[in-house]
């Protein structure tokens, strides 16, 4: 496949996908109009108190986990938690169900986005939770690359394939991620993460991060089952394929009889290379012996005396 | 193919008679065996190499100073990138068919190693070491590992992110060299890492010098295979010792070697279209000092990253040296594993007092030594391999990597002595049952294997 259509396959994807996160933008959402915010916030406080509240309290007031007693945050005036980093949370499938939030390894994401406003929009009013959700605007690929590997790669990985980052942390692969995820967690810092203020990493270089992040996702795997090498490891896994690959091969073209008499019709076997069996029996004496299945029965045969 | 091809190559010769002189010329018969065949892989894969690196070597620019990448690349638009990097990157986007032989190029790598070391497998399993051809084992042990020298070069002629690490790594552990290591370093880099010198030097050894070493050796390898004749798996009927029977290089064995070469391109390239043989677009150029979490080698040096994430870190001043942790597992026991392999065959005739030569392959299971040390050396060398993935199966799994760490320092230190020992006990049991012991002569191992069940031998004539 030429570099050149792989291109312009990409550039298409562009397109579509800005369509079709602009279509997302003006969508309608579940509880969009004015007379539904009501269905909305009953959402929210049903929903809390499902999925939530066990764990959190009724009030936000935090507390223990009731299975293994680990330590639960307050919602309430916590100076760590503002809107950015409550709606990430839910964004990354790290809330709810109640699981490990630092297990960082792929997650079901619980709420759609419509469900998720609604959540964030509903907790951050009842429990005094600042901020803003951020926007992200167009960005600079190229410029991207270098941001993220000067500041990111360390923990994501090169092109954020994810990895480990010590005991129980395991870094998230950050190349499938919406960027407003990617946009929230760099100036939030959740969890082992460090925060990134706006003097180390400017807001143009966070919408170049997720442009280039985005071009990762859109660049990755081949025409054909969308395979991707980010690593060695991956591509020691597609080397395995090849060696079985091969070792069919080999097996194959190595035991087939090749039946000459099949294919010529220009006499009997050639001369060449039939020589009396010296030092070899004839095969028919053996009563097991298939005369059919041998592939050197009908191969033309040679053997040499070693020096 | 190969019927196509037998009937083709013989309906030539009938014409043009051309056995004869080859016969007498080269007087070479293959025996019919698929494992035989994994060699001949290997060289395929060495001429696709070749051929491939020379399209490569017309794009490839083997420096390191900073050019302002022009082309499509929307990941390197107007970017100040390392020449090295920005002409791959050229490659892989503006040249048209560069990315398929560099995809090629890598695929065809991988399967000359993997090749190779199955063949190693293949010789050490079966005993095809032994005298006489002690030599051309050694020369095909010395053949793998200037392969790993020139996989790991070319894995770091890129200068993508992962390569600058594997080349920092490598200048470590000739640092660690004791006595000697700083100036050998600074002798290979022209200085500290990384400067300005080592990409070129890289190229040089790289494209001319360990390509035409490989070339010499491999022309080694066959002429004394060909001098010496196959040796052959035993059969009842064939008097291995003194013959050996197969079919004769034209036009029986050309056949299927056409074959093969046609498979194996086909192979190369059909991978190169569905796998993504390095993506180092992705990866981004190396900067000093900044290093992914990903940082990996390739897969045939996961071994020598495993040791050096196994071991733990230590130093020893002795004798007006430092020995550290980064030298036993960089060089030490890769010099030991390698040492290994060259004493093998020497050690095996000792132990067992083996007399003569020998042409007819063994089940490695007559031999207890051989099995044990087969699969101590290979379960060991596995084991650390799957270590330098640990990170990896830290997130698959969900155990945390420390405990993984502890659970591969265990199972390194402790599974391949005792599956060593398994092997060799049930190898042990197995002569036993027959009430015999090793052959130390190959009419001894023959006699035990031929005409089973087939009355009286007949004389040899």
């Amino acid at each position: 496949m030429l570099a050149a259509n792989r291109r312009s396959l990409a550039g298409w994807l562009v397109v579509v996908a800005t369509a079709a996160a602009a279509a997302l933008l003006f969508w309608p959402s579940a509880f969009a109009s004015e007379g539904e915010q009501e269905l909305a916030d009953s959402f929210a406080v049903e929903s809390y108190a499902q999925n939530c509240s066990r764990c959190h309290g009724l009030d936000g007031q935090g507390g223990e986990v009731p299975t293994d007693g680990r330590p639960v945050p307050s919602l309430r005036n916590n100076d760590d938690l503002t809107v950015p980093y409550l709606d990430l949370v839910l964004l990354t499938g790290r809330m709810p169900p109640a699981g490990d939030p630092f297990d960082n390894r792929e997650r079901h994401v619980f709420y759609d986005d419509a469900e998720r406003q609604a959540m964030v929009e509903w907790m951050a009013d009842e429990f005094d939770i600042p901020g803003e959700v951020p926007e992200v605007d167009e960005g600079e690929v190229s410029r991207g690359l270098e941001v993220f590997a000067r500041n990111c790669a360390h923990c994501h990985g090169n092109a954020g394939a994810g990895g480990t980052a010590g005991r129980q942390a395991w870094t998230p692969q950050v190349n499938n991620l919406p960027g407003i995820a990617v946009a929230e967690a760099i100036r939030v810092g959740p969890f082992e993460m460090p925060a990134f203020s706006a003097e180390v990493i400017p807001d143009e270089d966070v919408d170049a991060v997720v442009a280039y992040l985005e071009a990762v996702d859109e660049e990755r795997g081949t025409p054909f089952l969308g395979l991707v090498e980010l690593n060695p490891v991956f591509a020691s896994g597609f080397v395995g394929l090849l060696s079985l690959a091969l070792l069919g091969s080999l097996v194959y073209i190595g035991s087939r009889p090749v039946r000459l008499e099949d294919l010529i019709d220009e006499g009997s076997q050639p001369e060449a290379g039939v020589t009396p069996a010296s030092g070899r029996r004839g095969n028919t004496d053996d009563p097991d012996h298939d005369d059919s299945a041998d592939p050197d029965q009908h191969d033309q045969h040679d053997e040499e005396p070693r020096p | 193919m190969t019927p196509l091809f037998s009937a083709l190559l013989d309906a030539l010769d009938r014409r043009m008679h051309l056995s004869g002189p080859t016969k007498k010329a080269a007087n070479k018969v293959f025996p019919a065996n698929w494992s035989f065949l994994l060699g001949e892989v290997a060289m395929i894969s060495f001429a696709v190499l070749v051929l491939t690196g020379i399209f490569l070597t017309l794009f490839f620019r083997p420096a390191v100073d900073p050019v302002v990448y022009t082309g499509a690349n929307e990941f390197f638009a107007d970017v100040e990138l390392p020449a090295a990097f920005e002409s791959v990157v050229r490659l892989s986007t503006d040249v048209p068919g560069g990315l398929l032989m560099r995809r090629i190029h890598r695929a065809a790598s991988h399967l000359f190693i993997a090749s190779m070391i199955l063949h190693m497998l293949r010789i050490l399993l079966t005993g095809a070491f032994r005298k006489p051809r002690e030599v051309n084992y050694y020369v095909g042990v010395g053949l793998l590992t200037m392969v790993l020298g020139e996989g790991f070069l070319g894995y770091s002629l890129p200068y993508d992110s992962l390569a600058g690490t594997g080349i920092r790594v490598m200048y470590s552990i000739i640092l660690s060299i004791p006595f000697v290591g700083e100036n050998v370093a600074f002798w290979i880099f022209g200085g500290e890492f990384p400067g300005e010198a080592i990409i070129p030097r890289f190229y040089a050894l790289h494209v001319f010098v360990l390509p035409l070493l490989l070339a010499a050796l491999i022309g080694a390898h066959v002429f004394i295979l060909v001098r010496q004749k196959h040796t052959q798996m035993p059969r009842p009927d064939v008097d291995g010792h003194s013959y050996v029977v197969g079919k004769p290089l034209w036009p029986g064995q050309a056949a299927e070697s056409t074959t093969l070469v046609l498979w194996i391109g086909g192979l190369l390239a059909l991978s190169a279209t569905i796998i993504p043989w390095s993506d180092v677009e992705l990866l981004g150029p190396y900067l000093p000092g900044e290093v992914g979490n990903n940082a990996q080698p390739d897969w045939f040096l996961f071994w020598t990253d495993g040791l050096l994430r196994a071991i733990p870190a230590f130093e020893l001043n002795i004798l007006g040296t430092t020995i550290n942790s980064l030298f036993v597992a960089g060089a030490l026991i890769p010099g030991v594993l390698f040492g290994l392999l060259f004493a093998y065959p020497t050690l095996e005739r000792k132990v067992y007092g083996l007399k003569g030569e020998w042409h007819v392959l063994t089940n490695p299971l007559d031999i207890p030594l051989r099995a044990a040390m087969v699969m101590g050396t290979f379960s060991f060398v596995l084991l650390a391999s799957a270590n330098a993935t640990n990170d990896i199966i830290s997130r698959m799994v969900g155990i945390p990597i420390e405990d993984l760490v502890f659970v591969f320092r265990l199972l390194m230190v402790f599974a391949p002595p005792l599956l060593a020992f398994g092997v060799y006990r049930y190898a042990r049991r197995r002569l036993d049952a027959v009430g015999t012991d090793v052959a130390q002569t190959e009419e001894e191992a023959e006699s035990r294997f031929q005409y089973v069940g087939m009355g009286d031998p007949e004389p040899l004539e």
